[in-house]
């Protein structure tokens, strides 16, 4: 795994993107990354251990809350999905990131994509297995990424947001029928991989 | 792999995985050929697409992924923190987070917030928010949110409170807008919280859905008091805490100036007109948008989002809300007696509704005119405008007006359609048709459910004169229809009823008014059945309900009993003479019966014979047991009847209250404590609940707890109630040794300038207290030529225990026929 501060990591993530979508995807990105952080992290509090997260509910307080603003930045709700899939990934990551920080013994760093002020994450407690487990997902997925970005956007939808294939569909604006195999190709791919 | 291979192999098995799997085997030899590499990975791939569905490993990772958010690892289910052991997470506030945890040492469940952040690190202000939270801790109220403790845990303050079982004001408005008796039933509690602090110097500033509990017996408490002031937390500018909640801002807070009480009811305004509405009186976009809008802005005109809000109510969420507090209500008390006068109305408003639709409905539609000759229309219009005015004095009958019923003239609609339209269940329409002076009519009634004929009739007449013609028929018909629509019963009892509408109207006003016990309502509603009966003197009801005005009056000892209970004895009978099948009129016979003639054979009869005639008649069973049983010593049949009526009418906060006062007769005090408690949690504004605490404490000798439950009490009652309370309380501050205090109450009692009467037997309550045993003996006697209201409840009252033996006290009992 690597090892460079997760500052480094996101930033260079997100220079990955801006190169890979264009810089107003990159915006969006950050922005929907910032606001779903702020929100998981406040939603983590109100938990119950017997609690998981519930990703779409947490999407949806994202979508409400950016709507808000008079130019939220993205062409359709589909668009924000689109989106969103990759700052839950990125989220979860990083949740991931820290944990293993920790386990390190090192100190948590604040992830910021931007200046503004956000609570810490400190208290993510999740098993180490989950979180190898989640690094060995995401190494996984971006060796896939590599080969067939489409099929990773997949899982960033169904696994990550928990859409089901026709929202996934919409989303991605491709058949259901392409979201289907993809699905099918990707998890086979990590299983793969992880296995 | 090189990157063009890999995309090679997952086109490669994205096809092959589209395949039935007995077809994957040919395909993959077919498209690998000689590339062995190629053929091993694809193979290996699928094999894996079907161990990972085998295994569920993307479900189960999911839920492992999604497990990641958790509880944050400082606090564990199990740790202990002082007396608290903590059982989980209980929500998140603006400050942190709240946890579920249990006092050990006192084995209840408790709330425990910890405060965070950097806020708290300067002690001043540390110093000075825990004054204040303390001060807030010292509220004593139903409706806020009781503090335990407030403490330190390794140098991290928290808040032990009471741990309230049930959801936000938030959560619930999730759902939508609330009902508006419901949204009445909380704006009240709110108030009534909010005054208690508002007395004590105290303001909350974040009055929020959020901040609002209502407990799982539906009562309202308010949530984070004294925590607003965190230093910082008021502050707009400083920082991102206060998003989302700048809606319930005032405007003189959110321009940061110095905030009283008025600032609380501009939130209470917002949070009013959000229950109503589900709406906010003041949107933008963004935060600074709504401040501009709450600074500048009107709110959004409610009658815009929701029709059935009363005007009143509009007005007074319009007065909370003006921009400038001297502008708004002086107080949260003077907003609580404004939103309940509307309450009644409403509750009236919707008694008149519920009324009506349980009654049968019909309507008259025009006759058709069958005959060439159009003038024939008039003789048509005619009969059936009469039939709606005749039916219209049927009692228990709703009849669609004239306008609306002949809305439908010449229009090609069905019945059931009409009856859709006009809400009604049954459809009268006919025919006319003339020859010469032969005039055939026939009517039918019809199901307007099924457009089924229930009922028809030909009538063949000589047409002499039209007018005659009609009134017959229309009387002719209606009989019929009392019959069909009504049950012949019912048309029975109608001849002891009213046919008179606006009698009935009267009626169900006078019994909202007489539901209600109040002194005030009470003299209204024997008002206003007398007005029913100056309408139609036979209307047995009315008379019945005149009965029980009076005998309330007596009981709850308004008046003196010796002056209301003859009075009730005539009209009851009068009742019973005109229907003998009228059960509350027989409870108010049996009343002064025994509270009048001492005469307590003759009161069971009466009770029994209420009871028999209606079983569900709970009052009647609760009445017979607390009044006629009791006082006769007879506990043990008072609880069995008292329980039936319980059965009956379970969520009557009188009924359980009487059962309590018969358990502390009974001297089971615990059992009466529990009753009274339960009481309260339901309903925390009823006072005798307060009062039956009070009269156990007493006997636990917890005088001072007794004596605040009898302030309690009597605050809730208002000055408009009877001195049973204030005898009470001076018995009980006797007790305490506090003796200037029960005679300053004891002569408060002298000044009837408010025209209050004042009991002789609460008189006697307080000198017995005081060990003036003569004086008490003295009052008795004058109670008992007042007829007052529990003189015959001497026979069990604990408090009276001391008199036992004495021979004047024997005499006493003896003349009411309570002797041994």
């Amino acid at each position: 795994m690597n090892s460079e501060d997760q500052t480094g990591d996101i930033t260079r993530h997100l220079h990955a993107i801006e190169a890979a979508e264009g810089p107003a995807f990159a915006r969006l990105f950050s922005l929907v990354y910032n606001e779903m952080y702020r929100i998981a992290a406040a939603q983590r509090a109100r938990w119950n251990g017997d609690f998981t997260l519930n990703t779409t509910a947490l999407v949806h307080e994202v979508y409400e809350k950016l709507s808000r603003s008079p130019n939220p930045g993205w062409e359709s709700r589909a668009h924000f999905f689109a989106v969103a899939a990759r700052a839950m990934r990125q989220v979860l990551y990083t949740y991931a990131e820290q944990k293993n920080a920790l386990k390190r013994g090192g100190e948590v760093q604040r992830v910021s994509l931007d200046d503004e002020e956000r609570e810490p994450a400190g208290d993510v407690t999740f098993s180490d297995e989950q979180s190898l487990q989640l690094m060995a997902m995401e190494d996984a997925l971006r060796r896939l990424e590599a080969h067939s970005p489409r099929e990773s956007r997949i899982v960033e939808c169904r696994f990550y947001l928990g859409l089901s294939v026709e929202e996934t569909a919409e989303a991605m604006g491709i058949s259901t029928a392409t979201v289907k195999r993809g699905w099918a190709v990707a998890k086979a791919w990590l299983y793969n991989e992880i296995k | 792999m090189r990157a063009d291979r890999g995309k090679a192999l997952i086109v490669l098995l994205g096809e092959v995985l589209a395949l039935p799997s007995e077809r994957r085997a040919a395909y993959v030899d077919e498209v690998c050929g000689d590339d062995t590499g190629l053929k091993a990975e694809l193979l290996r791939l699928i094999e894996s697409a079907d161990e990972a569905e085998n295994i569920g490993f993307f479900a189960d990772l999911g839920r492992r992924v999604q497990d990641v958010l958790q509880p944050p690892e400082e606090f564990r289910v199990g740790e202990r923190i002082g007396p608290y052991e903590l059982e989980g997470i209980a929500g998140r506030g603006g400050m942190g987070v709240v946890y579920r945890a249990r006092d050990l040492t006192l084995q209840r469940p408790v709330a425990l917030k910890f405060l965070t952040g950097p806020l708290l690190a300067n002690t001043e202000s540390r110093q000075r928010f825990l004054n204040e939270a303390r001060a807030a801790a010292g509220l004593g109220h139903p409706n806020i949110c009781t503090v335990y403790e407030i403490n330190e845990h390794a140098g991290t303050p928290f808040i032990a409170m009471a741990f309230i079982d049930g959801v936000s004001l938030k959560e619930l408005e999730k759902k939508g807008p609330l009902d508006l008796a419901e949204a009445l039933r909380l704006g009240m509690q709110i108030c009534e919280g909010l005054q208690a602090a508002h007395e004590k110097g105290i303001v909350h500033r974040d009055i929020k859905p959020a901040n609002l509990m209502i407990s799982s017996h539906g009562r309202l408490i308010i949530t984070d008091f004294g925590l607003a002031k965190l230093p910082g937390t008021d502050d707009l500018s400083k920082s991102g805490t206060t998003r989302g909640t700048v809606a319930y801002m005032s405007p003189e807070q959110a321009l940061g100036k110095e905030v009283d009480p008025r600032s609380d009811l501009w939130s209470l305004g917002v949070v009013l007109y959000e229950m109503f509405t589900a709406a906010r009186p003041f949107e933008g976009r963004s935060e600074y948008e709504v401040i501009q809008a709450i600074l500048n802005g009107d709110p959004r005109p409610m009658e815009s989002i929701r029709s059935d809000i009363p005007k009143e109510l509009r007005g007074l969420v319009y007065r909370l809300l003006a921009r400038k507090p001297r502008d708004r209500y002086v107080s949260a008390q003077a907003v609580l007696v404004e939103l309940r006068a509307i309450d009644s109305t409403v509750r009236l408003r919707m008694e008149m509704t519920r009324v009506a639709q349980s009654m049968p409905s019909i309507a008259v539609l025009p006759f058709v005119n069958m005959s060439a000759d159009p003038e024939n229309d008039f003789f048509c219009e005619g009969l059936a405008e009469e039939l709606i005015n005749d039916l219209a004095n049927v009692s228990g009958l709703r009849v669609v007006a004239r306008t609306s019923s002949f809305a439908f003239k010449n229009k090609a609609l069905n019945v059931q359609e009409i009856g859709r339209k006009l809400q009604v269940d049954h459809i009268l329409e006919g025919s006319v048709r003339k020859a010469g002076r032969q005039v055939r009519i026939v009517a039918q009634l019809v199901n307007a459910a099924d457009g089924y004929h229930i009922w028809s009739q030909r009538y063949d007449r000589v047409l002499d004169d039209v007018f005659d013609v009609q009134d017959e028929l229309a009387l002719n018909i209606v009989e019929v229809l009392k019959i069909k629509l009504l049950g012949s019963q019912k048309a029975e009892i109608l001849k002891h009823t009213t046919t008179n509408g606006q009698a009935f109207e009267l009626y169900l006003k006078a019994r909202f008014h007489w539901n209600r016990r109040t002194q005030q309502d009470l003299e209204q509603a024997a008002e206003l059945a007398e007005q029913a009966l100056s309408l139609d003197p036979d209307y047995a009801k009315a008379l019945s309900c005149l009965a029980d005005c009076r005998m309330l009056t007596g009981l709850y000892g308004y008046r003196r009993g010796a002056d209301v209970y003859p009075l009730a004895r005539e009209a009851a009978q009068r009742a019973i003479d005109l229907d003998p099948f009228l059960e509350e009129a027989y409870s108010s016979l049996g009343a002064s019966r025994a509270f009048c003639d001492w005469d307590w054979a003759g009161a069971e009869r009466a009770c029994r014979k209420a009871i028999s005639l209606n079983s569900n008649y709970s009052t009647g069973h609760s009445f017979f047991a607390g009044f006629i049983l009791a006082a006769q010593r007879r506990v043990d049949e008072a609880l069995n009847e008292i329980a039936i009526a319980q059965q009956i009418d379970p969520l009557s906060f009188v009924i359980q209250t009487a059962s309590g006062i018969i358990q502390w007769q009974a001297r089971q005090y615990e059992k009466a404590f529990e009753t009274a408690s339960r009481v309260i949690e339901q309903n925390p504004r009823f006072w005798l609940a307060f009062a039956l605490r009070g009269l156990v404490y007493e006997q636990w000798e917890q005088f001072e707890d007794a004596i605040q439950a009898f302030e309690k009490a009597n605050e809730l009652a208002g000055s408009r109630s009877s001195t049973l309370g204030l005898g009470m309380l001076g018995h009980a501050l006797a007790s305490a040794g506090r003796n200037k205090h029960a005679e300053a109450v004891l002569s408060a009692m002298d000044d009837d300038s408010d025209g209050r009467y004042a009991s002789p037997y609460d008189r006697a309550v307080i000198c017995v207290g005081l060990g003036r045993v003569d004086a008490a003996l003295d009052w008795l006697e004058r109670s008992v030529d007042d007829r007052s209201s529990w003189t015959a409840l001497v026979n069990v009252d604990p408090r009276f225990e001391r008199l036992e033996g004495l021979p004047r006290f024997a005499v006493i009992r003896a003349s009411m026929n309570l002797g041994d």
